[in-house]
Protein backbone atom coordinates (compact mmCIF):
# COMPACT_ATOMS: atom_id res chain seq x y z
CA UNK A 1 0.00 0.00 0.00
CA UNK A 2 1.13 3.71 -0.66
CA UNK A 3 1.69 6.06 1.61
CA UNK A 4 -0.52 8.40 -0.33
CA UNK A 5 -3.17 6.05 0.10
CA UNK A 6 -2.45 5.95 3.64
CA UNK A 7 -2.46 9.25 4.04
CA UNK A 8 -5.91 9.31 2.08
CA UNK A 9 -7.40 7.36 5.24
CA UNK A 10 -6.68 10.61 7.44
CA UNK A 11 -8.90 13.03 8.38
CA UNK A 12 -7.25 16.57 9.29
CA UNK A 13 -8.68 19.85 9.71
CA UNK A 14 -6.52 22.23 7.91
CA UNK A 15 -5.53 25.38 9.82
CA UNK A 16 -4.68 27.94 7.18
CA UNK A 17 -0.94 28.37 8.37
CA UNK A 18 1.50 26.44 8.70
CA UNK A 19 2.70 25.24 12.18
CA UNK A 20 5.94 24.16 10.44
CA UNK A 21 8.92 26.63 9.71
CA UNK A 22 12.08 26.08 8.87
CA UNK A 23 15.13 28.20 9.29
CA UNK A 24 15.38 28.45 5.14
CA UNK A 25 19.29 30.02 5.66
CA UNK A 26 20.53 26.93 7.58
CA UNK A 27 18.52 24.58 5.72
CA UNK A 28 19.71 25.61 2.27
CA UNK A 29 23.40 25.10 4.19
CA UNK A 30 22.33 21.51 5.45
CA UNK A 31 24.01 18.53 2.97
CA UNK A 32 21.72 15.80 5.42
CA UNK A 33 18.20 16.77 4.77
CA UNK A 34 17.22 14.29 7.53
CA UNK A 35 13.82 15.46 6.73
CA UNK A 36 13.05 14.07 3.59
CA UNK A 37 13.76 10.73 4.97
CA UNK A 38 12.76 10.64 8.70
CA UNK A 39 8.96 11.78 8.30
CA UNK A 40 6.52 9.40 8.70
CA UNK A 41 4.03 11.47 6.49
CA UNK A 42 6.31 12.74 3.91
CA UNK A 43 5.69 15.85 4.79
CA UNK A 44 9.38 17.55 3.61
CA UNK A 45 9.98 17.60 -0.12
CA UNK A 46 12.84 19.08 -1.90
CA UNK A 47 12.64 20.78 -4.91
CA UNK A 48 15.73 22.77 -5.94
CA UNK A 49 16.05 25.18 -4.35
CA UNK A 50 14.70 24.91 -1.12
CA UNK A 51 12.61 22.76 1.31
CA UNK A 52 9.18 22.63 1.07
CA UNK A 53 6.41 21.63 3.55
CA UNK A 54 3.11 20.17 3.18
CA UNK A 55 2.43 21.14 6.77
CA UNK A 56 -1.71 19.73 5.95
CA UNK A 57 -0.35 16.43 6.11
CA UNK A 58 1.29 16.84 9.47
CA UNK A 59 0.36 13.71 12.06
CA UNK A 60 2.35 16.04 14.35
CA UNK A 61 4.63 13.20 16.18
CA UNK A 62 7.02 15.77 16.41
CA UNK A 63 10.16 13.81 14.64
CA UNK A 64 11.01 16.14 12.60
CA UNK A 65 11.76 18.69 15.63
CA UNK A 66 14.00 16.29 17.20
CA UNK A 67 15.88 14.68 14.33
CA UNK A 68 16.28 18.40 12.71
CA UNK A 69 17.63 21.63 14.76
CA UNK A 70 16.26 23.71 11.60
CA UNK A 71 12.94 23.10 12.44
CA UNK A 72 10.18 25.27 14.69
CA UNK A 73 7.35 23.33 15.22
CA UNK A 74 4.86 23.98 17.53
CA UNK A 75 0.96 22.51 18.20
CA UNK A 76 -1.50 23.45 15.45
CA UNK A 77 -4.51 25.76 16.54
CA UNK A 78 -6.31 24.17 18.91
CA UNK A 79 -8.60 22.11 17.15
CA UNK A 80 -7.26 22.04 13.91
CA UNK A 81 -4.44 19.13 12.46
CA UNK A 82 -4.67 15.57 12.85
CA UNK A 83 -7.97 13.67 14.36
CA UNK A 84 -7.84 9.88 14.64
CA UNK A 85 -11.07 8.26 14.97
CA UNK A 86 -10.18 4.45 14.53
CA UNK A 87 -6.80 3.69 16.18
CA UNK B 1 -8.70 39.01 34.77
CA UNK B 2 -8.15 35.61 33.46
CA UNK B 3 -10.74 32.70 34.72
CA UNK B 4 -8.66 31.00 37.29
CA UNK B 5 -9.11 27.21 38.46
CA UNK B 6 -7.27 25.93 41.56
CA UNK B 7 -5.74 23.43 39.46
CA UNK B 8 -5.01 23.09 35.63
CA UNK B 9 -4.09 19.90 33.35
CA UNK B 10 -2.67 20.51 30.35
CA UNK B 11 -3.66 17.13 28.10
CA UNK B 12 -6.51 14.86 27.99
CA UNK B 13 -4.13 11.45 27.45
CA UNK B 14 -3.99 8.89 30.28
CA UNK B 15 -1.76 11.07 32.60
CA UNK B 16 -3.55 14.46 32.10
CA UNK B 17 -7.04 12.68 32.65
CA UNK B 18 -5.90 10.54 35.78
CA UNK B 19 -4.27 13.37 37.39
CA UNK B 20 -7.97 15.18 36.90
CA UNK B 21 -9.84 12.43 37.61
CA UNK B 22 -7.86 12.10 41.55
CA UNK B 23 -8.43 16.09 41.92
CA UNK B 24 -11.68 16.15 40.70
CA UNK B 25 -12.46 14.04 43.50
CA UNK B 26 -11.59 15.99 46.30
CA UNK B 27 -13.34 18.11 45.30
CA UNK B 28 -11.29 20.59 43.72
CA UNK B 29 -11.90 22.86 40.73
CA UNK B 30 -9.77 21.40 38.34
CA UNK B 31 -9.73 21.76 34.60
CA UNK B 32 -8.30 19.64 31.83
CA UNK B 33 -7.41 21.47 28.64
CA UNK B 34 -7.15 19.65 25.74
CA UNK B 35 -5.63 20.70 21.92
CA UNK B 36 -7.73 18.05 19.87
CA UNK B 37 -11.05 17.95 18.52
CA UNK B 38 -11.79 15.23 20.78
CA UNK B 39 -9.81 13.45 23.43
CA UNK B 40 -7.99 10.84 21.84
CA UNK B 41 -7.77 12.70 18.62
CA UNK B 42 -4.58 13.16 19.07
CA UNK B 43 -3.20 9.95 20.77
CA UNK B 44 -1.14 7.00 19.77
CA UNK B 45 -0.53 3.89 22.11
CA UNK B 46 1.07 0.36 20.48
CA UNK B 47 -2.30 -1.27 21.92
CA UNK B 48 -1.97 -2.55 25.55
CA UNK B 49 -3.19 -1.29 28.47
CA UNK B 50 -1.73 -3.15 31.37
CA UNK B 51 -4.56 -1.91 33.85
CA UNK B 52 -2.47 -2.25 37.31
CA UNK B 53 -2.38 1.39 37.63
CA UNK B 54 -5.38 1.90 36.59
CA UNK B 55 -7.03 -0.02 39.47
CA UNK B 56 -4.84 1.19 41.97
CA UNK B 57 -6.48 4.99 41.30
CA UNK B 58 -9.70 3.41 42.00
CA UNK B 59 -10.36 -0.62 42.28
CA UNK B 60 -12.70 -1.93 39.29
CA UNK B 61 -13.85 1.48 38.26
CA UNK B 62 -12.18 0.21 34.83
CA UNK B 63 -14.13 -2.16 34.27
CA UNK B 64 -16.60 -0.44 32.00
CA UNK B 65 -14.16 1.14 30.20
CA UNK B 66 -13.76 0.46 26.33
CA UNK B 67 -11.55 -1.97 26.30
CA UNK B 68 -11.16 -4.27 23.40
CA UNK B 69 -9.22 -7.79 24.09
CA UNK B 70 -7.55 -8.96 26.93
CA UNK B 71 -4.04 -10.57 26.73
CA UNK B 72 -3.80 -13.88 27.32
CA UNK B 73 -0.93 -14.57 24.63
CA UNK B 74 1.94 -13.04 24.80
CA UNK B 75 4.94 -13.44 22.41
CA UNK B 76 8.36 -12.77 20.99
CA UNK B 77 8.66 -13.43 17.54
CA UNK B 78 12.91 -13.65 16.47
CA UNK B 79 12.93 -12.67 13.06
CA UNK B 80 15.64 -14.23 10.58
CA UNK B 81 16.38 -14.49 7.06
CA UNK B 82 13.99 -17.15 5.69
CA UNK B 83 13.13 -18.51 9.13
CA UNK B 84 11.58 -17.41 12.25
CA UNK B 85 11.47 -18.34 16.17
CA UNK B 86 8.66 -17.68 18.21
CA UNK B 87 8.56 -17.99 22.02
CA UNK B 88 4.73 -18.16 23.32
CA UNK B 89 3.23 -18.01 26.99
CA UNK B 90 -0.47 -18.35 27.08
CA UNK B 91 -2.50 -17.62 30.53
CA UNK B 92 -5.92 -19.08 31.19
CA UNK B 93 -5.67 -18.17 34.95
CA UNK B 94 -4.61 -14.56 35.98
CA UNK B 95 -6.12 -12.14 37.66
CA UNK B 96 -7.67 -9.43 35.69
CA UNK B 97 -6.05 -6.32 37.68
CA UNK B 98 -2.08 -8.10 36.28
CA UNK B 99 -3.21 -8.32 32.98
CA UNK B 100 -2.90 -6.15 29.85
CA UNK B 101 -6.20 -4.96 27.63
CA UNK B 102 -5.90 -3.92 24.01
CA UNK B 103 -7.41 -0.75 23.57
CA UNK B 104 -8.16 2.03 20.73
CA UNK B 105 -7.68 5.30 22.22
CA UNK B 106 -10.44 6.79 20.38
CA UNK B 107 -12.69 5.14 22.12
CA UNK B 108 -10.54 4.80 25.49
CA UNK B 109 -9.76 8.29 26.10
CA UNK B 110 -13.21 9.76 25.47
CA UNK B 111 -14.59 6.98 28.19
CA UNK B 112 -12.20 8.32 30.34
CA UNK B 113 -11.97 12.36 29.92
CA UNK B 114 -16.13 11.39 30.81
CA UNK B 115 -15.10 10.25 34.10
CA UNK B 116 -13.08 12.98 35.23
CA UNK B 117 -15.72 15.11 33.78
CA UNK B 118 -18.77 13.08 36.42
CA UNK B 119 -16.24 13.43 38.92
CA UNK B 120 -16.50 17.49 38.06
CA UNK B 121 -13.42 18.22 36.41
CA UNK B 122 -14.07 21.05 33.54
CA UNK B 123 -13.17 19.95 30.26
CA UNK B 124 -11.74 22.52 27.39
CA UNK B 125 -11.23 20.90 24.24
CA UNK B 126 -10.05 22.66 20.56
CA UNK B 127 -7.97 24.47 22.81
CA UNK B 128 -3.69 24.62 22.71
CA UNK B 129 -2.07 25.67 25.23
CA UNK B 130 1.20 27.50 23.91
CA UNK B 131 3.06 28.88 26.74
CA UNK B 132 3.09 28.66 31.06
CA UNK B 133 2.48 31.60 32.85
CA UNK B 134 5.14 32.63 35.37
CA UNK B 135 5.25 35.06 38.02
CA UNK B 136 8.42 35.65 39.93
CA UNK B 137 9.14 32.48 39.04
CA UNK B 138 6.25 30.25 40.04
CA UNK B 139 3.76 28.70 37.39
CA UNK B 140 0.45 30.94 37.17
CA UNK B 141 -1.59 29.55 35.16
CA UNK B 142 -1.72 29.13 31.09
CA UNK B 143 -1.79 31.01 28.24
CA UNK B 144 -3.73 29.28 25.33
CA UNK B 145 -5.00 30.74 21.80
CA UNK B 146 -7.81 31.00 23.20
CA UNK B 147 -7.02 33.23 26.15
CA UNK B 148 -5.27 32.84 29.38
CA UNK B 149 -6.39 30.73 32.49
CA UNK B 150 -4.92 31.00 35.88
CA UNK B 151 -4.40 27.99 38.28
CA UNK B 152 -2.75 27.77 41.55
CA UNK B 153 -1.21 23.88 40.34
CA UNK B 154 -0.56 23.43 36.52
CA UNK B 155 0.10 19.40 35.56
CA UNK B 156 1.37 19.40 32.20
CA UNK B 157 0.56 16.00 30.07
CA UNK B 158 1.69 17.43 26.81
CA UNK B 159 2.95 14.44 25.23
CA UNK B 160 5.88 13.26 24.19
CA UNK B 161 6.57 16.71 22.56
CA UNK B 162 7.69 18.75 24.84
CA UNK B 163 7.60 22.25 24.13
CA UNK B 164 5.60 23.28 27.12
CA UNK B 165 8.25 22.07 29.39
CA UNK B 166 11.08 23.35 27.50
CA UNK B 167 10.06 27.07 27.25
CA UNK B 168 9.43 27.26 30.72
CA UNK B 169 13.16 25.72 31.40
CA UNK B 170 11.57 22.35 32.95
CA UNK B 171 13.76 20.07 30.69
CA UNK B 172 15.82 20.51 27.97
CA UNK B 173 14.79 18.73 24.71
CA UNK B 174 15.42 15.19 23.95
CA UNK B 175 18.18 13.91 21.79
CA UNK B 176 17.41 11.66 18.78
CA UNK B 177 18.90 8.73 20.65
CA UNK B 178 16.34 9.19 23.45
CA UNK B 179 13.69 9.11 21.33
CA UNK B 180 11.35 6.56 18.87
CA UNK B 181 9.30 7.01 15.62
CA UNK B 182 6.47 4.71 15.92
CA UNK B 183 4.50 4.01 13.04
CA UNK B 184 1.13 2.12 13.21
CA UNK B 185 -1.46 0.66 11.29
CA UNK B 186 -5.07 -0.80 12.54
CA UNK B 187 -5.68 -3.22 10.47
CA UNK B 188 -9.79 -3.92 10.29
CA UNK B 189 -10.31 -7.97 10.63
CA UNK B 190 -13.76 -9.70 11.50
CA UNK B 191 -13.75 -10.92 15.12
CA UNK B 192 -13.99 -14.60 14.30
CA UNK B 193 -11.46 -14.35 11.84
CA UNK B 194 -9.38 -13.04 14.47
CA UNK B 195 -10.03 -15.55 16.54
CA UNK B 196 -10.11 -18.42 14.48
CA UNK B 197 -5.79 -16.92 13.55
CA UNK B 198 -4.39 -16.51 16.97
CA UNK B 199 -6.63 -19.59 18.35
CA UNK B 200 -8.25 -17.15 21.07
CA UNK B 201 -11.67 -17.35 22.62
CA UNK B 202 -13.93 -14.03 22.70
CA UNK B 203 -12.22 -11.40 24.51
CA UNK B 204 -9.11 -12.90 24.62
CA UNK B 205 -6.30 -11.16 22.86
CA UNK B 206 -2.40 -12.10 21.93
CA UNK B 207 0.71 -9.67 22.18
CA UNK B 208 3.49 -10.69 19.80
CA UNK B 209 6.59 -8.50 20.05
CA UNK B 210 9.15 -8.94 16.69
CA UNK B 211 13.01 -7.95 16.96
CA UNK B 212 15.25 -9.41 14.45
CA UNK B 213 16.79 -9.08 10.92
CA UNK B 214 14.35 -7.27 9.71
CA UNK B 215 15.74 -4.03 11.84
CA UNK B 216 19.33 -4.86 11.28
CA UNK B 217 21.41 -1.72 12.33
CA UNK B 218 18.26 -0.45 13.76
CA UNK B 219 17.90 -0.82 17.68
CA UNK B 220 14.36 -1.26 16.45
CA UNK B 221 10.83 -3.45 17.64
CA UNK B 222 8.07 -4.59 15.77
CA UNK B 223 4.65 -5.87 17.19
CA UNK B 224 1.30 -7.27 16.11
CA UNK B 225 -1.70 -7.06 18.93
CA UNK B 226 -5.15 -7.69 18.40
CA UNK B 227 -8.65 -5.70 19.11
CA UNK B 228 -11.79 -6.94 18.34
CA UNK B 229 -12.43 -6.40 14.97
CA UNK B 230 -8.88 -5.12 13.96
CA UNK B 231 -4.86 -5.51 14.47
CA UNK B 232 -2.83 -3.04 15.96
CA UNK B 233 0.25 -3.39 13.75
CA UNK B 234 3.56 -1.64 13.75
CA UNK B 235 7.23 -1.25 14.35
CA UNK B 236 9.61 1.72 16.60
CA UNK B 237 13.11 2.43 16.24
CA UNK B 238 15.49 4.93 17.69
CA UNK B 239 15.34 8.16 15.71
CA UNK B 240 19.10 8.05 15.60
CA UNK B 241 19.44 4.67 14.25
CA UNK B 242 16.51 5.38 11.85
CA UNK B 243 18.75 9.04 10.68
CA UNK B 244 21.42 6.74 10.25
CA UNK B 245 20.12 4.11 8.28
CA UNK B 246 18.21 6.30 6.36
CA UNK B 247 15.22 4.72 6.00
CA UNK B 248 11.73 5.97 5.42
CA UNK B 249 9.15 4.37 8.57
CA UNK B 250 6.48 3.98 5.90
CA UNK B 251 8.76 1.73 3.79
CA UNK B 252 9.77 -0.39 6.63
CA UNK B 253 6.68 -0.59 7.81
CA UNK B 254 5.38 -2.03 4.44
CA UNK B 255 8.99 -4.37 4.87
CA UNK B 256 7.33 -5.27 8.09
CA UNK B 257 3.75 -5.88 6.77
CA UNK B 258 5.49 -8.23 4.19
CA UNK B 259 7.49 -10.50 6.77
CA UNK B 260 6.46 -14.41 6.59
CA UNK B 261 6.00 -13.95 10.27
CA UNK B 262 3.49 -11.18 9.68
CA UNK B 263 1.79 -11.64 6.15
CA UNK B 264 -0.23 -14.15 7.04
CA UNK B 265 -1.91 -12.76 10.03
CA UNK B 266 -2.75 -9.54 8.47
CA UNK B 267 -4.39 -11.23 5.14
CA UNK B 268 -6.94 -9.97 3.53
CA UNK B 269 -7.33 -7.33 6.35
CA UNK B 270 -8.12 -3.64 5.43
CA UNK B 271 -6.06 -0.61 6.44
CA UNK B 272 -8.58 1.52 8.12
CA UNK B 273 -5.98 4.36 9.65
CA UNK B 274 -2.16 4.63 10.01
CA UNK B 275 -0.61 6.77 12.31
CA UNK B 276 3.14 8.19 13.85
CA UNK B 277 3.84 8.93 17.27
CA UNK B 278 7.36 9.31 19.52
CA UNK B 279 7.84 7.57 22.30
CA UNK B 280 10.49 8.40 25.16
CA UNK B 281 13.18 5.85 24.90
CA UNK B 282 15.67 7.40 27.31
CA UNK B 283 15.12 5.68 30.17
CA UNK B 284 15.63 6.57 33.95
CA UNK B 285 18.70 8.99 32.91
CA UNK B 286 16.08 11.00 30.77
CA UNK B 287 13.58 11.59 33.93
CA UNK B 288 13.75 15.25 34.26
CA UNK B 289 13.07 17.46 37.52
CA UNK B 290 9.47 17.14 37.45
CA UNK B 291 8.33 19.54 39.42
CA UNK B 292 8.46 23.28 40.34
CA UNK B 293 6.79 26.09 42.11
CA UNK B 294 2.96 25.74 40.98
CA UNK B 295 3.93 22.76 38.49
CA UNK B 296 4.01 19.52 38.03
CA UNK B 297 5.21 17.19 34.92
CA UNK B 298 3.58 13.70 34.11
CA UNK B 299 3.26 11.06 31.58
CA UNK B 300 5.21 10.80 28.45
CA UNK B 301 6.17 14.73 29.08
CA UNK B 302 7.88 13.44 32.12
CA UNK B 303 9.99 10.84 29.94
CA UNK B 304 8.24 7.61 31.80
CA UNK B 305 8.12 4.90 29.56
CA UNK B 306 10.27 2.08 30.09
CA UNK B 307 12.38 0.56 26.94
CA UNK B 308 12.28 -2.74 28.24
CA UNK B 309 8.78 -3.94 29.27
CA UNK B 310 7.32 -1.46 26.62
CA UNK B 311 5.07 0.25 29.46
CA UNK B 312 4.12 3.71 28.67
CA UNK B 313 0.66 4.32 29.14
CA UNK B 314 -0.05 2.29 32.59
CA UNK B 315 3.38 4.39 33.87
CA UNK B 316 1.52 7.14 32.66
CA UNK B 317 -1.77 6.55 34.40
CA UNK B 318 0.69 5.94 37.72
CA UNK B 319 2.32 9.43 37.46
CA UNK B 320 -1.33 10.94 36.85
CA UNK B 321 -2.50 9.19 39.87
CA UNK B 322 0.64 10.78 42.21
CA UNK B 323 0.79 13.93 40.64
CA UNK B 324 -3.30 14.27 41.34
CA UNK B 325 -2.37 13.18 45.12
CA UNK B 326 0.43 15.71 45.75
CA UNK B 327 -1.36 18.69 44.28
CA UNK B 328 -4.56 17.87 46.67
CA UNK B 329 -2.13 18.26 49.46
CA UNK B 330 -0.76 21.07 48.13
CA UNK B 331 -4.34 22.50 48.00
CA UNK B 332 -5.07 21.20 51.22
CA UNK B 333 -1.69 22.94 53.14
CA UNK B 334 -2.00 26.11 50.47
CA UNK B 335 1.66 25.29 49.86
CA UNK B 336 2.00 24.72 45.91
CA UNK B 337 5.90 25.37 46.35
CA UNK B 338 8.64 22.90 45.50
CA UNK B 339 8.52 22.01 49.33
CA UNK B 340 5.37 20.50 48.78
CA UNK B 341 5.57 19.05 45.08
CA UNK B 342 9.20 17.44 45.33
CA UNK B 343 7.03 14.53 47.46
CA UNK B 344 5.88 14.26 43.70
CA UNK B 345 9.08 12.86 42.11
CA UNK B 346 9.83 11.18 45.79
CA UNK B 347 6.72 9.19 45.24
CA UNK B 348 7.25 8.36 41.67
CA UNK B 349 11.44 7.52 42.32
CA UNK B 350 9.97 4.83 44.79
CA UNK B 351 7.59 3.58 42.64
CA UNK B 352 8.15 -0.13 40.85
CA UNK B 353 8.31 1.49 37.74
CA UNK B 354 11.01 3.80 38.17
CA UNK B 355 13.00 1.77 40.67
CA UNK B 356 12.78 -1.10 37.62
CA UNK B 357 14.06 1.90 34.91
CA UNK B 358 16.49 2.85 37.25
CA UNK B 359 18.02 -0.25 37.25
CA UNK B 360 18.16 -0.61 33.90
CA UNK B 361 19.48 2.69 33.13
CA UNK B 362 22.19 1.86 31.12
CA UNK B 363 21.05 -0.69 28.79
CA UNK B 364 19.51 0.91 26.39
CA UNK B 365 22.74 2.77 25.93
CA UNK B 366 24.73 -0.23 25.77
CA UNK B 367 22.64 -1.45 22.56
CA UNK B 368 22.94 1.35 21.09
CA UNK B 369 26.73 1.30 21.17
CA UNK B 370 26.11 -2.87 20.19
CA UNK B 371 23.27 -2.36 17.70
CA UNK B 372 24.06 -5.95 16.10
CA UNK B 373 22.91 -7.58 19.34
CA UNK B 374 19.28 -6.79 18.10
CA UNK B 375 19.72 -9.31 15.72
CA UNK B 376 22.27 -11.29 15.53
CA UNK B 377 20.94 -13.57 18.89
CA UNK B 378 17.71 -14.00 16.81
CA UNK B 379 20.05 -15.29 14.27
CA UNK B 380 21.60 -17.49 16.31
CA UNK B 381 18.48 -19.20 17.96
CA UNK B 382 17.23 -19.08 14.14
CA UNK B 383 20.11 -21.07 13.56
CA UNK B 384 20.40 -23.28 16.17
CA UNK B 385 16.58 -24.48 15.93
CA UNK B 386 16.94 -24.93 12.17
CA UNK B 387 19.83 -27.49 13.31
CA UNK B 388 17.94 -28.83 15.48
CA UNK B 389 14.72 -29.89 13.69
CA UNK B 390 16.70 -30.73 10.73
CA UNK B 391 16.69 -34.31 9.97
CA UNK B 392 19.69 -34.76 7.51
CA UNK B 393 20.83 -37.89 8.62
CA UNK B 394 23.28 -36.34 10.94
CA UNK B 395 23.71 -37.69 14.95
CA UNK B 396 22.56 -35.28 17.92
CA UNK B 397 25.77 -35.00 18.91
CA UNK B 398 26.78 -33.73 15.44
CA UNK B 399 23.57 -31.37 15.67
CA UNK B 400 25.09 -29.92 18.90
CA UNK B 401 28.50 -29.53 17.70
CA UNK B 402 27.04 -27.55 14.59
CA UNK B 403 25.18 -25.84 16.86
CA UNK B 404 27.95 -24.54 19.01
CA UNK B 405 30.13 -23.58 16.07
CA UNK B 406 27.10 -22.19 14.44
CA UNK B 407 26.41 -19.80 17.34
CA UNK B 408 30.03 -18.98 18.12
CA UNK B 409 30.67 -17.71 14.55
CA UNK B 410 27.73 -15.37 14.85
CA UNK B 411 29.04 -13.74 18.31
CA UNK B 412 32.69 -14.44 19.76
CA UNK B 413 31.92 -16.71 22.86
CA UNK B 414 33.73 -13.62 25.17
CA UNK B 415 31.20 -11.09 23.52
CA UNK B 416 28.63 -13.52 25.20
CA UNK B 417 30.00 -13.87 28.33
CA UNK B 418 29.94 -9.68 28.22
CA UNK B 419 26.42 -9.23 26.72
CA UNK B 420 24.95 -12.13 29.74
CA UNK B 421 26.97 -10.38 31.99
CA UNK B 422 25.41 -6.71 30.94
CA UNK B 423 22.34 -7.36 30.82
CA UNK B 424 22.00 -9.65 33.83
CA UNK B 425 23.08 -7.26 36.11
CA UNK B 426 21.03 -4.27 34.38
CA UNK B 427 17.55 -6.52 34.35
CA UNK B 428 18.35 -8.44 38.06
Amino acid sequence: MRLEEKLYLLRHVVDETSHIKIDQEACARCTDRVCLDICPANVYSYVEPRVFIAYENCVECGTCRIACPFVEWVNPRGGAGISYRHG
Amino acid sequence: MAEKFDAIVVGAGPAGVTAAYVIAKSKINVAVIERGEYPGSKNVIGGVLYIKTMDDVSPGFWSDAPLERKIVQHSYCLMGKGEHAIISHVSTGHSDTASGYTILRSKFDRWYLKKAQEAGATVITKTNVTELLSNQGRIVGVRTDRGDLSADIVVVAEGANTMLCEKAGLITKPRPDQMAIAVKEIVALPSNRIQERFALSEGEGTAIHYIGALFEGLVGFGFVYTNKESLSVGFGAIISTMMRKRIKPYDLMEKFKQEPSVEPFLRDGVVKEYQAHMIPEAGYVGIPKLYSDGVLVVGDSAMLANPVTGEGADLAVLSGRLAGEVAIQAHLSGDYTSRTLAQYQRLLSNSFAVRDMKKQSGLLAYIEENPEIMDTYPEIINAALGIWFRVDGSTTAEKLRRIISSSTSKRRITRMMKDIYVFGRKLM
